[in-house]
């Protein structure tokens, strides 16, 4: 059931409606229910594998705290556990490994071994990135005992299927979601008007923005051999507004939906393109992935016996200050390169999150190199110029980033990248060369996708100033709000692309 | 107290969004034949009801064929009818009368073809009158819709607007009221009051785009369904059911032939297996209409009006 089916608004009405009407005792049990309708209605193949995810992270984590409560020797105990949750992660890891690596494993060994391996024909179950990520960050909590064990395994279960979310995400995280899921709510009329907005303006930034982006991005990345540097270089600029109208259009929807229940997930972005820094990019974009690679990946590393070793080591090589900071760009390369990992079995999304993890190194052993040289120059770095500065060259560095995340390939993307430097002409900006033939393009397209983004950029600044859009607009005056909400509804007819240009969401893939 | 003035907030606000939605329908949303050809079976009495893609709106001329016959028949046929459409609509028309025979034009490209949304997609459902005939058409299609295809009628035609004029002015016509097709002429194609749309001859360069070859293997999963639907509600309601494919051009054959031969196989053996009459007029040997493609305005298998009519004769013989 894609998010934009009208499938899928009655699905979401039904389970609203059914919600507030039962007992509030039952309301986490209809969300359970609905939960598994959603995800069965894809495929109940695929059912098997959201059932094996969620049996074996509970079980797991009951046994866990079976041992927490009856093992007295703290060694033995930390023992114990350790080979359960090493045992419920190779499973579970192991299982998304399988479906959405395998191809690529087999593909790798053929062209380094010479042999013939035959691809398989794996299905790749919705959700799985998300809902594995989930589920193993709540058993990784029990481990550490952050959180106690799930005893419900029907409660538990909703806290993997939850539908809004299991798609795309936003990866929540066990002690903000659970106990949202199992209170019960009551009805509020200020609050379904506050997710309504959300839900309209996910739809604007998907189906205007996006989906309006989507097809010169597609028609130049795919047959960009025909295209000057300016047109690389729109379709680069048009992928990053594409995408982040895509993701974060996705996010804003299923926020809104799980607002209608009452349930706060947790932000998945906080405009993105006013980041100063890669670092701080990656603090608003995809948030929730970034944090669980913090917080399950980078600090376990950055404090593993492992990295104390290699920081001692580098000490004695390099100094003090560099040897503390060698290890914390080590674990930030792997982060992200497991970061490209996820997005992807392709050498490019490696390639993508190695970029990303390069970059965000090297600022951490240049750290104190640039304190000095921003001394020597005198440069104040609360001046708005600065920080224009920093936002330019950050938004220059992640759109270099999405050549790799585009293009077919590795090759493809430097091959553009080429194309892009030794063919680019200022004049096709203005001589028509980007009024594609091949593709329906109009002008037309081009202002709506501005139209939109000036929209985007005006909320954007608003929210970063602090500004609460939603309650503001709830809390005017009843014909401004009405003529809001009936710009949002009409717009999304009246300029979004239909679905079969833009395609579903980018993001409901992984 | 409270919540009264909240729920009629609410009610203003959505008879607000239906005003307008209904404005925007008015003004883009053009005169169409589909319109009228739903009109007509639901206010009309017809014993035979041909039901199928363009092929078939462009080959039977209901006028013809219903001479030779001493019948009434209409062409429900159109370009983007699927046999889901044609299901529901044959439905609906049995709410007003229930016709003795339904003759079903399979292009076997429709079998292995998805339907995509476009303007045609939601039409019929769009134009049928209320009732729990068109609720289950929506069940069975509109919900696998964008929501915008299913709630702005409007939507595909979005871009039309420099069309409004026209549309204003054409909705404004008795004609229009009297669903009457006169007003949908075009400089390449006229369309009747039954249904049958008569391409004007015209010289040039034809076209090879939009062929759909037949491949099994792509065979979709709720084509033979709604076949299998479609026979037992004619069989529930004591309707011959015949199926015919219309000729396409001797040179599209030729050129693949081993696609035809393999679909004429698969359809003969369906309807064998169901026990149904199955006229293939690529296989049959009948002469009568031009089988080359300057009979045809392309090598798809869309007829000229004049050999559509010269095959209408033909195929009431087999009709008789």
């Amino acid at each position: 059931m894609s998010l934009t089916s009208f499938e899928f608004v009655i699905f979401v009405g039904a389970a609203v409606a059914g919600y507030y009407l039962i007992p509030k005792r039952f309301q986490w049990v209809w969300l359970l229910a609905f939960s598994y309708i959603y995800y069965a209605a894809a495929s109940l193949k695929i059912l098997f594998f959201l059932l094996f995810s969620t049996a074996t992270t509970y079980l797991a984590g009951l046994l866990m705290d079976r041992i927490k409560e009856k093992q007295a020797d703290r060694e033995q105990r930390i023992k114990q556990k350790r080979r359960v949750v090493a045992a419920a992660l190779v499973l579970n890891f192991g299982m998304l490994a399988v479906v959405k690596y395998t191809n690529f494993a087999i593909e790798n060994i053929n062209a380094l071994l010479g042999s013939h391996l035959s691809f398989q024909t794996i299905i790749l179950p919705l959700g799985i990135s998300f809902y594995t990520f989930q589920s193993m960050g709540y058993l990784l909590d029990v481990y550490w005992e952050k959180v106690e064990a799930e005893r419900n395994p029907f409660r538990f279960a909703l806290f993997v299927s939850f539908f809004p979310q299991i798609l795309q995400g936003p990866i929540g995280r066990f002690n903000r979601l659970a106990h949202q899921l199992y209170e019960s709510h009551d009805f509020d009329w200020g609050r379904m008007e506050r997710a309504f907005i959300l839900i309209l303006w996910g739809f604007f930034k998907k189906m205007v923005i996006a989906d309006n982006a989507a097809g010169f991005v597609d028609e130049v990345f795919g047959n960009y051999g025909s295209y000057g540097g300016a047109a690389i270089v729109v379709a680069v600029l048009g992928y990053s507004v594409q995408l982040y109208g895509d993701f974060s259009g996705g996010m804003d929807v299923v926020r809104g939906i799980a607002e209608l229940f009452g349930i706060s997930l947790d932000e998945n972005f906080r405009r993105p393109y006013f980041a100063v820094s890669i670092t701080d990019f990656w603090h608003r974009w995809h948030i929730t992935l970034g944090t669980w690679m913090k917080d399950y990946v980078f600090y376990p590393l950055s404090l593993s016996k492992m990295m104390g070793r290699f920081s001692k080591a580098a000490k004695k090589r390099f100094g003090k200050s560099i040897g503390r900071t060698l290890p914390i760009c080590l674990a930030n390369i792997i982060v992200f390169l497991l970061v490209g990992v996820w997005h992807g079995a392709d050498w490019k999304f490696i390639l993508y999150g190695l970029y990303n993890g390069l970059i965000i190194a090297f600022s951490g052993l240049m750290m104190q190199n640039y304190r000095k040289w921003k001394n020597l120059c005198h440069i104040n770095e609360k001046a708005p110029l600065w920080k224009g500065f920093q936002i330019a060259r950050t938004f220059l560095l992640v759109n270099i980033s999405w050549y790799f995340d585009r293009a077919a390939g590795v090759g493809e993307a430097f091959d553009m990248m080429r194309i892009t430097l030794t063919s680019f002409r200022l004049s096709d900006f203005w001589n028509g060369s980007l009024m594609l033939e091949s593709v329906d393009l109009v002008a037309l397209r081009f202002v709506i996708v501005g139209f939109g983004c000036i929209l985007l950029f005006l909320v954007s600044l608003l929210q970063e100033r602090g500004v609460k859009i939603r309650e503001a607009i709830t809390g005017r005056h009843v014909l401004i709000k009405y003529a809001v909400y009936l710009f949002l509804i009409f717009v999304l007819p009246a300029l979004g692309q239909p679905p079969s240009a833009g395609g579903g969401f980018i993001y409901a893939q992984f | 107290m409270r919540s009264f003035k909240r729920i009629m907030k609410i009610v203003l606000f959505l008879s607000i969004c239906l005003a307008i939605n209904g404005v925007f329908v008015y003004m883009l949303v053009p005169n169409s034949f589909i319109r009228i050809k739903v009109h007509n079976i639901e206010n009309e009495k017809y014993d035979d009801i041909f039901v199928g893609s363009s092929h078939g709106f462009a080959a039977v001329n209901p006028v013809v064929v219903d001479g030779e016959t001493g019948r009434k028949s209409i062409n429900l046929c159109y370009g983007g009818e699927y046999l889901r459409d044609s299901y529901y609509l044959l439905k609906d028309a049995c709410r007003t009368h229930i016709p003795e025979r339904v003759i079903y034009e399979l292009d076997p490209g429709y079998w292995v073809n998805p339907d995509t949304e476009n303007p045609t997609y939601a039409m019929a459902y769009s134009n049928m009158s209320p009732s729990l005939v068109k609720a289950e058409y929506c069940f069975a299609k509109i919900t696998d819709a964008d929501f915008r295809s299913a709630l702005f009628p409007w939507f595909h035609y979005r871009k039309q607007y420099g069309m409004i004029p026209q549309n204003l002015k054409d909705k404004r016509e008795e004609s229009y009221r009297n669903f009457d097709a006169a007003p949908l002429e075009e400089p390449t194609q006229v369309m009747s009051d039954e249904g049958f749309m008569y391409i004007k001859n015209s010289e040039g360069e034809k076209t090879k785009a939009n062929m759909v070859l037949w491949d099994e293997s792509k065979v979709l999963e709720e084509v033979p369904m709604y076949f299998h639907k479609l026979v037992r509600f004619c069989r529930e309601k004591e309707i011959e059911l015949v199926v015919m494919t219309t000729p396409v051009p001797e040179e599209t054959l030729e050129e693949h032939s081993g696609n035809y031969k393999e679909a004429d196989r698969y359809f003969a053996e369906l309807m064998e297996e169901y026990g149904i009459r199955y006229l293939n007029f690529n296989t049959m040997e009948t002469d009568g209409f031009q089988r080359g493609v300057e009979g045809f305005s392309d090598y798809e298998g869309h007829m000229f009006g004049g050999n559509a009519e010269n095959f209408s004769r033909v195929l009431a013989e087999y009709l008789r």
